[in-house]
């Protein structure tokens, strides 16, 4: 026991060892105060860009609301009426394709005409 | 003196003035240290509720009805800034203010006057950034309806501090409120935060969807408006609703006024569109047959001694369809008599009168009925045809949309939650119910609801003009009237229910000539927006002219 004593006197007074273990101490003290101010600095940029999150999405409010005024009926059937003189629809001035029993034909003049014309080619090479 | 002495006392005597520093050191650091650390970290740590902003409000169709956004409120503490004048000229610019109105405001409040509220982000960041004294920001929420006066009175209203007071804030308040967030925040010396820690999580509160339609909530509206303008009413009110479920489209009130919805709150004498309750009872209990004639006295009848009732214009002979076209108050009266009160009043309560309808909405009124008890045969007369009863609109509203569904009486709902329409009860037969639409359809095609046609469509539907009571007087007015029409639209598979009640209009009173072209005008714009195709298409070309008005017979105004 007394032997080991001894030993770590002598290891103790060892200059070398001793400058070792300050300087790891010391810096190991330093990690520490750069992980703090670091961590305090990082802090403070986590803060920034919340407040910038926030305030994004104060604007996105803003416009949702604004947007959602000017989609509003009564804007829209103010700037329809105003601005392009539109007129509300009545439902008889509606006509419902295919539901009152007449078929409507799709046709147009120009497809009619082809398919007139295609008729009567076929018609010509038949004979 | 002994050397080791002389050296103790000297070291006493210059340690001394240690002893009040090593005493005020274990003060601070022993006996205080735990209030000592707690003020310290009082000052550099802080718990604060985040706000979870109220969640919005939804259409059926996910437009936006209401909105919170999170808003500032900056305020001058008076003890800390003596003189505003001086700081006026610097907060002008960021409050976008004048330095007279600022000063103004300066000089209104108590100790802490508001300056302005409802400051958004980056006006509240130009104001912090500013560092005035005595000058403070506090966070709040405002509700915001994108859509104006739109609904008010359905939507209700938030208070300062972002609580339901009225309407469907009120009672959707607990699921609209979310639970804050609890957060530490540490700051720095100049009172930066430098780090925040979550303490308790926040619940965010999800938007809530309403049966209302937004376009057919306009639509409501903007006709009630019309109405409003051209015969200057006191009061109006316009119902829709989805005979198939019970859900109620729009609720449109004129004046709008958020803090009170008559639809629900309000009670009125029906008139004449109650006599299809008198008209379904009889059918249902086969105590009148569609085409049993009743001598109408020729618009007069004594009901009982000295008890005069009046048609509003002279009748023979009508059928119960008749009745019911020509909206005769001696006929119904005449079946109600056959009926028996009993009956009567089993009836008007089956279609829901008198009970509370059971909808969201606060301060909903039961009406009355004439108890049994006191329906004599006048009481009765008078019932049968919409006097001395005082119903909502909104359970007149309901009992016409169990005509229209065939039978079933549903709960009226406000929320979209994904639950089955809530069915109250069966109304009547469904034999009963067919022969009861037919006839109110005769009432648009042949009888007093002729302004409520609508080209190349089946409408049902009934008037109803009553006179009001005078409040001081108790008797009823000869100068005031609720005009009313109630029906439903397309009559061959009804879509909607639309209610109007016009209170005091002036030149004109009738239902017929007040209430009833609100309905037409609705119900086109309806069957418009939605494509329905006319189930009607015969009438598709025939211009059909308008009805004369009845004859105007203040004497009897309930048809």
């Amino acid at each position: 026991m007394i032997a080991g004593l001894k030993d770590r006197l002598k290891t103790m007074a060892n200059p070398s060892r001793r400058t070792l273990r300050i300087v790891l101490a010391s810096l190991g003290l330093l990690a520490l105060a750069w992980q703090q101010i670091q961590a305090t600095r990082l802090g403070y940029k986590v803060e920034a860009e919340r407040k910038h999150v926030q305030s994004l999405q104060g604007r996105i409010g803003a416009m949702q609301m604004e947007l959602q005024t000017s989609l509003s009926p009564a804007q829209l059937a103010l700037q329809a009426r105003l601005r392009l003189g539109m007129q509300p629809a009545s439902p008889e001035s509606l006509r419902l394709l295919g539901s009152s029993g007449a078929e409507p034909s799709y046709d147009s003049f120009l497809s009619r005409l082809l398919s007139r014309t295609w008729r009567s080619l076929t018609a010509g090479l038949a004979t | 003196m002994d050397t080791r002495f002389r050296l103790a006392l000297a070291a006493s005597i210059s340690l001394l003035p240690l002893g009040p520093v090593i005493y005020r050191l274990a003060q601070l650091q022993v006996f205080e240290h735990r209030a000592l650390e707690n003020k310290a970290v009082g000052e550099f740590t802080r718990n604060v509720e985040e706000i979870i902003p109220r969640a919005n409000l939804l259409d059926r169709n996910g437009k936006l009805l209401a909105q919170s956004i999170p808003v500032w409120t900056c305020f001058a503490d008076k003890r800390m800034v003596p003189r505003f004048e001086p700081l006026a000229a610097r907060l002008a610019p960021p409050l976008k203010l004048s330095v007279d109105e600022l000063s103004r405001r300066y000089k209104s409040g108590g100790r802490f006057a508001v300056l302005k509220r409802g400051l958004s982000y980056d006006e509240s960041q130009a104001v912090a950034a500013a560092k005035i004294e005595g000058i403070g920001l506090a966070a709040g929420q405002d509700r915001f309806y994108p859509n104006g006066p739109l609904a008010r009175s359905l939507l209700g209203q938030v208070s300062v501090d972002g609580r339901g007071v009225a309407g469907l804030e009120l009672v959707l308040d607990s699921r609209l409120t979310g639970k804050a967030r609890r957060v530490k925040v540490i700051r720095d010396g100049s009172g930066k935060a430098v780090h925040k820690s979550v303490e308790r999580d926040g619940v965010a509160a999800r938007p809530i969807e309403l049966t209302i339609d937004r376009s057919v909530q306009y639509f409501a509206e903007e006709a009630l408006e019309d109405t409003a303008r051209q015969f200057s009413i006191k009061q109006g009110m316009v119902g829709v609703q989805d005979p198939a479920t019970g859900e109620i489209l729009a609720m449109a009130v004129y004046p709008p006024n958020p803090l009170k919805n008559p639809l629900v709150q309000d009670t009125y004498e029906p008139g004449s569109t109650f006599k299809t309750i008198a008209a379904a009872a009889a059918l249902d209990e086969n105590v009148v047959g569609e085409d049993d004639a009743f001598f109408c006295e020729n618009g007069s009848w004594e009901v009982a001694e000295g008890t005069v009732i009046h048609d509003h214009e002279p009748q023979g002979t009508l059928t119960l369809a008749g009745i019911i076209e020509r909206s005769s108050n001696i006929g119904i009266a005449k079946i109600a008599e056959k009926l028996g009160a009993a009956r009567f009043y089993r009836y008007t309560r089956a279609f829901g009168f008198a009970s509370k309808t059971g909808i969201s909405l606060p301060g909903e009124t039961a009406g009355e009925l004439r108890p049994l008890s006191d329906m004599t045969r006048v009481g009765l007369a008078a019932s049968s045809y919409g006097y001395g009863v005082a119903v909502s609109a909104l359970q007149m509203l309901g009992a016409y949309s169990a005509i229209a569904n065939g039978g079933t009486l549903y709960q009226p709902t406000l929320v979209k939650d994904g639950r089955k329409p809530a069915r109250v009860r069966r109304v009547a037969e469904p034999r009963t119910i067919e022969r009861l639409a037919r006839m109110l359809e005769g009432v648009v095609e042949r009888g007093t609801g002729a302004m409520a046609r609508i080209p190349g469509y089946r409408v049902a539907g009934k008037t109803g003009t009553a006179r009001k009571l005078d409040s001081y007087t108790k008797r009823y007015s000869t100068t005031q009237y609720n005009a009313s029409f109630v029906g439903f639209l397309p009559a061959s598979n009804p879509r909607w229910t639309i209610l109007v009640v016009i209170e005091d209009p002036k030149d004109q009173y009738y239902g017929a000539q007040v209430a009833a072209p609100v309905f037409a005008k609705i119900g086109r714009q309806l069957l418009a927006l939605n494509g329905v195709p006319p189930d009607a298409p015969t009438t598709l070309a025939v211009a059909l002219p308008l009805a004369k008005p009845p004859l105007a017979r203040p004497q009897a105004p309930a048809h």
